[in-house]
């Protein structure tokens, strides 16, 4: 079967997501950057009961939140994308990748058939997965001597 | 595999034959079947668009990296001391070094927050190996080189539309 065949047939709830960082819509920024934290995830996901209303990330964090005069304890849905665009757990991995490359993003919301937050779909994901699909292309690497330290981004 | 000199029966991915001693490696190179294949094994890191550069040093504040990469609407710096790459400072480090602390951005170096010596590319390295580190490695950012010096920044969201743009997908 064909790359393209496969990810037009694969939905993403197939995919090895793991399980997101849920917020209320009236979380403090300290709720939701724990949250985050603990979650070691780079988003949240601001509902309101269960429902999915906004999305908080990293970038938000870095433009509106860091070095800037502001409380700890406002809200995150001063701070969010509100209503971000969203797919479902049973759209296809072809259709994020589309939905991703259109809109420049990294993380798509997911959502379940009532509208409740069910999770993220992330670019690392597909990477991941491209990279699983294509073992020997991109996995059977000899080993780089030069490279003695590594470490995760904000490890 | 089986060894093209003595027909030794070999564990698969083994450098060396273990009856002969004769290299295999050669004989392993994956051969591509499709143009996608093709694509991450030939393409080299330069031809995927690189994202701009904020080079800062070790010794800067915080607050300066923070003001330069905001005012290139990015999310990371490259941190360059003698011209060399010691370390990257991304939005994940601010994430989970720095929010939620009542700290004053001016006081911090940027060598207390950043990610030390993190993976980097050559420019003339595969795309299949940038692939590899990423994956393998949960990396977002990997900084290119050359002899050392950072050239550029490829992201895992740059190398995603790359890989699709030459897929058999239609966009």
């Amino acid at each position: 079967m064909s790359i393209a065949s496969t990810l037009n047939e694969l939905r993403i709830r197939h995919l090895p997501l793991r399980s997101p960082a849920l917020v209320e819509r009236h979380a403090s920024i300290r709720e939701t950057v724990e949250t985050m934290k603990e979650k070691r995830l780079g988003c949240a996901l601001v509902c309101e009961q269960g429902k999915l209303v906004g999305l908080f990330t990293e970038r938000d964090l870095l433009n509106k939140v860091i070095g800037e005069p502001i409380s700890q304890s406002d809200s995150v849905e001063r701070f969010m994308t509100p209503n971000p665009t969203r797919l479902s757990l049973d759209d296809s991995v072809a259709e994020a990748m589309r939905v991703m490359h259109d809109g420049d993003y990294r993380t798509v919301p997911l959502v379940d058939h009532h509208g409740h937050a069910a999770g993220v779909v992330t670019v690392h994901d597909l990477i991941s997965y491209l990279a699983e699909h294509f073992p020997k292309e991109a996995l059977n690497l000899p080993p780089d001597t030069a490279q003695l330290i590594t470490q995760a981004e904000g490890a | 595999m089986i060894c093209p000199y003595c027909s030794q029966q070999n564990l698969d991915g083994l450098d060396y034959c273990e009856e002969c001693r004769q290299d295999l490696s050669i004989f392993d190179v994956p051969t591509p079947t499709s143009g996608l294949q093709q694509h991450l094994m030939e393409d080299t890191v330069s031809q995927v668009p690189f994202d701009r550069l904020v080079l800062v040093k070790s010794s800067d504040s915080v607050a300066h990296a923070v003001s330069r990469i905001k005012a290139l609407g990015i999310g990371q710096a490259v941190v360059v001391d003698k011209g060399r790459l010691v370390g990257i400072l991304t939005e994940r480090d601010l994430l989970h070094k720095l929010a939620g602390r009542e700290a004053d951005l001016r006081l911090i170096p940027v060598g207390e927050v950043m990610t030390h010596y993190p993976e980097a590319v050559e420019a003339d390295d595969p795309i299949r190996v940038v692939v590899n580190k990423m994956a393998v490695g949960g990396y977002r950012h990997v900084p290119i080189v050359r002899k050392g010096q950072p050239i550029g920044m490829i992201s895992a969201k740059a190398v995603a539309n790359y890989i699709l743009e030459h897929s058999e997908l239609d966009f």
